[in-house]
Formats: structure tokens, sequence, C-alpha cells
């Protein structure tokens, strides 16, 4: 039973894993790409929760503590920065900030 | 496996193909929060309470309140799904496919990391609930004390950076303000490129 529960977790974190990052690759909304990079550490956070359920220990729920923390100064700094594009170019499509493109 | 998480995680997997493929960035961030919720129901079923609890507080509470309201301040909710861009979709779609099978091929029972093996590892899951708020307390404020305050260390820099980064320079009230005075240094800096 527990081999099943742990198989079926990895399976719909690496499911979740590869939809957040086809959502970075294929759309250009800023906005959108940052909510796919969390779907991205939601899913490794599911997996260490399998995992440490599988081997009964509480280091992994430690570690999901201190990813949460990291994505919480990530999306403070992320947003700050995408306000700033908006303010500069008037728009969050990463087709339109292309200074550096030559 | 019960037939609650078979449940859950069709659903789970419907909300964050919501997040992927909606035109519109505000229902993606709907989405997003519904996806986030359920990750938390996944939680409380994996026995982790204080993780489910943390998950519900801070992303789904914290950041994306955050992101929402990113969104409506910027007024960007206009669809855009599909983009002129960088990595071709059928690219894409095909480098997903090939690392979700790999990924699959790894957890299965026939892969390369066959997950039977930790079985006779660790002998299947304990009986006691060690994500009770009590164990992970103990564990997180005795062995993990230093990585803690780095992570308090972390976020103090993080508001700084973001205040430092999304601050608006302050102008004399009558050179005008804020993004028309943005939108006039741009185009004097137009001017000058054209000259």
């Amino acid at each position: 039973m527990a081999i099943e529960v742990t198989e079926f977790y990895l399976l719909l974190s690496a499911v979740l894993f590869t939809l957040g990052a086809l959502g970075v690759m294929i759309r250009s909304n800023t906005i959108v790409m940052f909510m796919c990079v969390e779907l991205m550490l939601n899913a490794v956070n599911l997996t260490l929760v399998t995992f440490s359920r599988q081997f009964g220990e509480v280091h992994g729920q430690v570690f999901v503590f201190f990813v949460m923390a990291v994505a919480a100064a990530e999306a403070a700094v992320g947003l700050a920065i995408i306000l700033a594009v908006f303010r500069n170019y008037f728009s969050i499509q990463t087709s339109d900030v292309h200074d550096l493109a030559g | 496996m019960t037939f609650a998480m078979m449940f859950f995680g069709l659903l789970t997997v419907v909300a964050a193909l919501g997040v992927v493929f909606a035109a519109k960035p505000l229902n993606s961030a709907l989405s997003l929060v519904a996806t986030l919720f359920l990750v938390a129901v996944h939680f409380a079923m994996l026995g982790a309470d204080f993780v489910a609890a943390l998950q519900v507080l801070i992303y789904a509470g914290a950041i994306m309140v955050l992101v929402i309201f990113v969104i409506m301040l910027l007024g960007l909710d206009e669809a855009s799904a599909v983009s002129k861009f960088k990595v071709p979709r059928y690219l894409a779609a095909v480098f997903c496919g090939v690392f979700l099978g790999l990924l699959v091929f790894a957890v299965s029972s026939e892969g390369i990391f066959p997950v039977g093996i930790m079985d006779s590892v660790a002998g299947g899951a304990s009986e006691s609930n060690p994500g009770s708020p009590r164990e992970v307390g103990m564990v997180l404020l005795t062995e993990f004390i230093f990585p803690f305050q780095l992570a308090a260390l972390l976020l103090l820099a993080a508001i700084v950076g973001a205040v430092l980064l999304a601050h608006e320079e302050k102008r004399p009230l009558g050179k005008g303000r804020g993004l028309s005075a943005m939108q006039q240094k741009n185009s004097s800096e137009e001017e000058l490129r054209e000259v």
C-alpha cells in the first residue's frame, strides 16, 4: 500500500513539474511564466513530502519549509522586477523586452 | 492509493492545465490558487499537517494575493495565449513529452531507480505521524536552527530588494510624477536616439 501511494504521488508531481516547465516554455507573459515556476516548486515540494512519509522522517518537511521561504523571497523580488519592467516598457510580454537582442 | 487520492490528483492536474493554458493571466492565477489548495489537500493526506497549513497560509494566502494584486494593478488581463517567440510550441511539447516519459520511467517499478527498492531501505511508511507541527518544529528549531536564521536573513534581504526595485523616485511636483514622468523620459530618450 505504501509503495502504491508513493508511486502515485511521484507520478503526480512528475506531471505537475512537466506542466510547469511547458508553461515556462510556451507562454510569453512574464507573470504567467512566474506562476508556472511556482507550479514546479510545488511539484518538488510534493515529492519531498512523499519521500518524508515513505522514510518516516521529518527532514523532508523541514526542507519544504525552506523551499517555501525561498519561494516567498522570489515572489517579492520577482514581482518587483515585473513592476519595474512594466514601468519602463509598458508591457510585460517577453517579446517586447528585447533591448539586448541587438 | 485510495479513491480520494485519485480524485484530488485528477483535479490537481486539471487545475494545473488551467494555469498553463488559460488565455487570461487572471484566470491562470485563479487556477493556480486552486492548484495550491489541492496540493495542500495532498499534503494533509500524506500526513504532513504542518506543511499543509503552511501551504495554505504562505502560498494560497500571501504569494497569490501578491500576484493577483500585481495583475490587477498593472491592468494586464488581456488575453495573450499564443506567443510568437522563443521555443517553438512543437519543440516544447516534444521536450516535455520526453521529459515526462523519463520521469515516469524513473519512478515506475521497472525503471532504472525503482521505488520498490526503497521498501527494503526504510521498511515502508511508519505508523507515527512525523508531520505534526510539534515534530517539525522540534527538528526545525534544534537541528536546523542555523538555516532557519539564514532564511530569516534571506527574507529581510528580499524585502529590502523588493522595495529598492519597485520604489519610484519622487520628483518635484511641477515636473510630473509616476508613469507620465517615465513617458516623458522615454520619449526624450527616443528623440536623442533619433538625433
